[in-house]
């Protein structure tokens, strides 16, 4: 029979396996490139073996890997990464929101790897309708030019938000989250991080309010040129 | 910048009041090297005279910090700062021709900045720089030149014009008139007559020493005393006189011909040296100083217009009212004097 042990934990079926790796990221990254289980694996289903094998090939990063490899296992589940599991993508929006202004390594990897597009491709999404995909895939181009943003504008755009979550609080009205964010208690955070984590740029934009911030940009770069000696 | 200054803008963007934190923003802007050299340069640009000088002067003038009541205020006056900070340094607006005190003594034609092809440049670079026709090189030096003769046709020579076609335009006026003559032969003769009363040894004049308590005695020391009195009054006159009459000269004498004349001559010499630098690509290491000849004239301008208002004090030479006074009771002495001498 086949079984793998985790931990405390035994799954006798890839399927099992497949829904609980999420769980255990460091004990899979080791168990599934060991040549016990492989040779475990090609004894119980050549098939799989063979498509892992061409998938540690092709991937380079073992967050990716763990990914793919467990819908290799178990095709039709939740989304699931890193400890994180989300039956719905609202979910996954949610997450990210409230996690504001923090960004998560393994969120990010939904855009970083693409993982939500594939997932999206291979649960069967009419991806010639959906707006939502198109989306996500032009925050996954956006990805490489500012990846925070990106992540907090899918963040937004699952969650169907134009709400932010700011260390737990949840602001609708930009001037009174502005305001808050310059009191003496926030001040310092907030200036030092407003640009490394673009988590309140994406909430603007997601307000329509991207040429107030052009323009404070432009004002900006200008004055930082002429400081220039 | 300071990351909380740009976190407060983008507040300010939409709608927050941030004045509590401005004062703390330009106590900020005072500490930086940009505000520090500002203020250095505001100091020097207030002694040029350059039309660039002037102009760079009126914007920093513009500047006004302390005025701001938003971040996004005292943030553009800094962009000003810094900008006017970066373009003006003395070759931005040095007219060689009529610069005076130049801060860097040693600065060469070569060192002044131009704008070519979209860049700012020395006249150096500009010669030596491959790739643009002689043509095109001289067409900008030429014009900069131009530039800098008209600047000297506007800050010397139209005001010394201007001043030249008042109504009272400047007449020959005498230092030294013939009453003038009249009055000093006066005094040597009265100088002399009083000493000779003193130092000739005859009957005439003794009479009038002999008794310290007489009243011949008497109207000696007060002839000498008016005399004395009279002396100082004259030569007091003719020192101030000779004093504004030197400056009335100045103004009066062809000043216009003397400048009209150097400026051609220092333009031709300028003209000449820059088309041969250019045309051989040279170095234009030729010191300014060379070519500062027209700045001497600024003066001038403060001479005819102190003459102007000289004038009126100088007049016709004549007598003055202490003169005509210290005339008249010396006159009565000597009368007197000689009343005695002869009584």
């Amino acid at each position: 029979m086949f079984r793998i042990v985790i931990k405390d934990k035994t799954f006798t079926s890839l399927e099992e396996f497949g829904q609980n790796m999420y769980l255990y990221p460091e004990a899979c990254e080791t168990l599934l490139t060991s040549t016990k289980f492989l040779k475990a694996l090609g004894e119980e289903n050549k098939e799989l073996l063979t498509k892992l094998i061409k998938l540690n090939h092709e991937v380079r990063d073992v967050n990716e890997f763990l990914f793919q490899a467990q819908y290799l296992f178990c095709p039709h589940m939740g989304l699931k990464h890193h400890t994180y599991s989300f039956e719905t993508f609202k979910e996954l929006g949610k997450q990210i929101l409230e996690f504001g202004p923090k960004v998560d390594i393994y969120l990010k990897d939904f855009l970083k790897f693409k993982l939500l597009s594939r997932y999206m491709v291979d649960q069967g999404y009419d991806t010639r309708k959906a707006i939502l995909y198109k989306k996500v895939l032009e925050l996954e181009e956006m990805f490489f030019e500012n990846e925070n943003k990106a992540y907090f504008l899918l963040g937004f755009l699952l969650a169907e938000s134009d709400r932010i979550i700011f260390n737990k609080k949840e602001y609708d009205d930009v001037e009174t989250f502005f305001k808050d964010m310059i009191s003496d208690f926030y001040i310092i955070n907030y200036a030092h991080n407003l640009e490394s984590n673009q988590y309140i740029y994406a909430w603007l934009e997601v307000k329509g309010l991207n040429r107030q911030v052009s323009k404070y940009h432009a004002l900006l770069k200008t004055i930082e040129q002429l400081e220039e000696k | 910048m300071r990351e909380i200054e740009k976190g407060v803008l983008l507040a300010e963007f939409f709608g927050v009041d941030t004045s509590k934190y401005v004062p703390s923003f330009i106590e900020w802007i005072k500490k930086t090297e940009q505000y520090i050299i500002f203020n250095r340069k505001y100091e020097l640009l207030k002694n040029k005279r350059s039309w660039k000088a002037r102009r760079f002067y009126s914007y920093f003038e513009s500047v006004v910090l302390e005025e701001s009541e938003t971040i996004k205020e005292a943030m553009i006056e800094y962009g000003k700062i810094c900008y006017l900070v970066k373009i003006t340094s003395e070759p931005s607006y040095i007219n060689p021709l009529i610069m005076e005190n130049i801060d860097n003594p040693e600065m060469t034609i070569g060192d002044i900045n131009v704008s070519f092809d979209g860049k700012i440049m020395t006249i150096r670079e500009l010669a030596q720089i491959e790739g643009f026709t002689f043509e095109r090189k001289d067409e900008l030096i030429k014009e900069r030149i131009n530039n800098w003769i008209k600047e000297v046709e506007e800050a010397i020579l139209a005001p010394i014009e201007e001043y030249k076609t008042y109504s009272f335009y400047l007449p020959k006026i005498k230092w030294f008139s013939v009453s003038r003559t009249i009055e000093l032969i006066y005094l040597v003769l009265l100088n002399a007559f009083l000493a000779a009363i003193y130092f000739i040894k005859i009957p005439l004049f003794e009479n009038i020493l002999s008794d310290v308590r007489s009243i011949d005695f008497f109207v000696y020391l007060l002839a000498i005393g008016f005399t004395l009195v009279y002396d100082l009054i004259f030569i007091i006159t003719m020192i101030v006189r000779r004093v504004r009459y030197g400056y009335y000269k100045k103004a009066r004498d062809g000043v216009m011909e003397d400048i009209v004349k150097e400026k051609e001559k220092v333009e031709f010499k300028l003209r000449r040296y820059m088309y041969a630098q250019l045309a051989t690509m040279g170095d234009m290491s030729e010191k300014i100083s060379t070519f500062t000849k027209l700045s001497k004239y600024y003066p001038y301008i403060g001479y005819i217009r102190k003459h102007l208002i000289l004038k009126k004090r100088i007049k016709v030479d004549k007598m003055n009212v202490a003169e005509k006074t210290a005339l008249i009771v010396t006159l009565l002495c000597l009368i007197a004097l000689i009343v005695i001498m002869f009584i």
